[in-house]
């Protein structure tokens, strides 16, 4: 018997999967109901291992601790690390200074402001002497397999 | 007694087409207050962002997107407003547009795309924000329901202060602060729309997007836009419905590379 319980405990470890907390928190149980004891709280992307399993629980080792975990809250990879760049598109603050030089970022200034307001009549004046009647760019358009 | 009903009768009927005539008359000229503010704000901006970057005076560009521009415009723009084009000598790849059809591109825009459909796309995406007035709806955010009051036929000196605080914000929101995130989808939605309409295959844009987002050559101002990848989200989305479509839907390579020489 002592033989046999020898095995078991060192088998464990052999067959132990290691695993990963899929959900931002998760619940470890004394058994393999929602209604049972919670022992311990997981964090996402906490490395648990794997020992047995019941329908949808898994039995896991943790820190020494032994129990249950809703399978769905499991997952076999590590937590996606998010890239440097998805991180700063994430965040509106982080991302104005990711792409953008620091004078754009920059809120304008008055004085910049009102030297804007006066704004280039010349060149509006310019751009609105270009203007193509809508017609005549109606039927360019119609014209683009020919041209 | 009859006369007098039949009197009578005529009389409400009068008075009542009178006063709805009256009615159409007040929300016409409402209406078209609405509009001349809209363009007066639309002039000021325009002329703002002008007095920020230059203007390429190069004459066959501006020809070139000037046509396309007023040929979306007559297919898919606001049929009350005239549409102005111009290209803006700077590097950065962004687009302003102004309430009232005044529509900027730069010069790095055009320098990062490789076919006509790909322009268009941009110049759509720029028109579908004249045409669903996101700026104006952008102003209102702070709840003023009126915020271009000041701009329109008639105002006094007075209203000078409150015209330069409305162009201060608008100015904020092309240059720093954006649109919401919303009216960019709503304006990429549009975008495809419009190219399908007008014969371009919109997964061009798309293309052209993606271009820019793993381009390091150029500067992305991507700061008044959410993030590519989640407008390639959307727009794959929509693409998708015209992967099987009949309809003959072109690139237009040879007439860009005719015109655009940069």
């Amino acid at each position: 018997m002592k033989f046999f319980l020898i095995i078991f405990f060192v088998s464990i470890p052999l067959f132990a999967k290691d695993l990963y907390i899929k959900s931002k928190k998760a619940y470890l149980y004394q058994s393999n109901t929602k209604d049972s004891k919670v022992i311990a709280s997981l964090k996402k992307g906490e490395l648990v291992k794997m020992i047995g399993r019941k329908s949808s629980w898994i039995k896991i080792v943790h820190n020494g601790e032994k129990g249950w975990v809703h399978k769905s809250l499991l997952t076999k990879k590590t937590s996606k690390k998010r890239s440097l760049r998805e991180k700063k598109w994430t965040n509106g603050r982080r991302r104005l200074s990711h792409l953008t030089s620091n004078s754009d970022v920059k809120k304008l200034d008055n004085a910049e402001m009102t030297a804007l307001l006066s704004g280039n009549q010349k060149s509006l004046k310019w751009i609105e002497r270009n203007r193509v009647p809508k017609n005549k760019g109606l039927s360019y358009l119609k014209n683009k397999d020919q041209n | 007694m009859k006369r007098i009903f039949i009197f009578s009768l005529f009389i409400f009927y009068s008075v009542e087409c009178f006063s709805q005539r009256e009615r159409i008359h007040q929300i016409e000229a409402k209406t078209n207050h609405i509009l001349i503010a809209e363009i007066a704000y639309g002039k000021s901006l325009a002329a703002a962002i002008l007095g920020k970057y230059k203007i390429y005076k190069d004459k066959k560009l501006n020809r070139y997107i000037n046509y396309l521009g007023a040929g979306i415009a007559a297919k898919m723009g606001r049929k009350e407003l005239n549409y102005y084009w111009g290209v803006l000598k700077s590097n950065k790849i962004n687009s302003f547009t102004c309430p009232g059809g005044y529509i900027f591109i730069t010069l790095g825009a055009i320098k990062a795309a490789k076919s006509e459909a790909e322009l268009v796309g941009i110049l759509a995406h720029e028109l579908a924000h004249v045409n669903r007035k996101h700026i104006v709806k952008a102003l209102k955010d702070k709840g003023n329901e009126s915020p271009l009051a000041s701009f329109r036929e008639g105002g006094s000196s007075s209203e000078s202060a409150e015209k330069n605080e409305v162009l201060k914000r608008g100015m904020n929101i092309l240059l720093t602060k954006g649109l919401r995130h919303k009216m960019e989808y709503e304006a990429d939605i549009y975008a495809v729309k419009y190219m399908y309409g007008l014969g371009y295959h919109p997964k061009y844009y798309r293309n052209f997007l993606k271009r820019i987002n793993n381009s390091k050559q150029f500067k992305i101002i991507s700061k008044a836009h959410p993030p590519i990848f989640k407008r390639l989200k959307v727009l794959d989305k929509r693409i998708k419905k015209y992967k099987n479509t009949k309809k003959k839907l072109i690139e237009g390579k040879e007439r860009f590379a005719k015109n655009i020489i940069i």
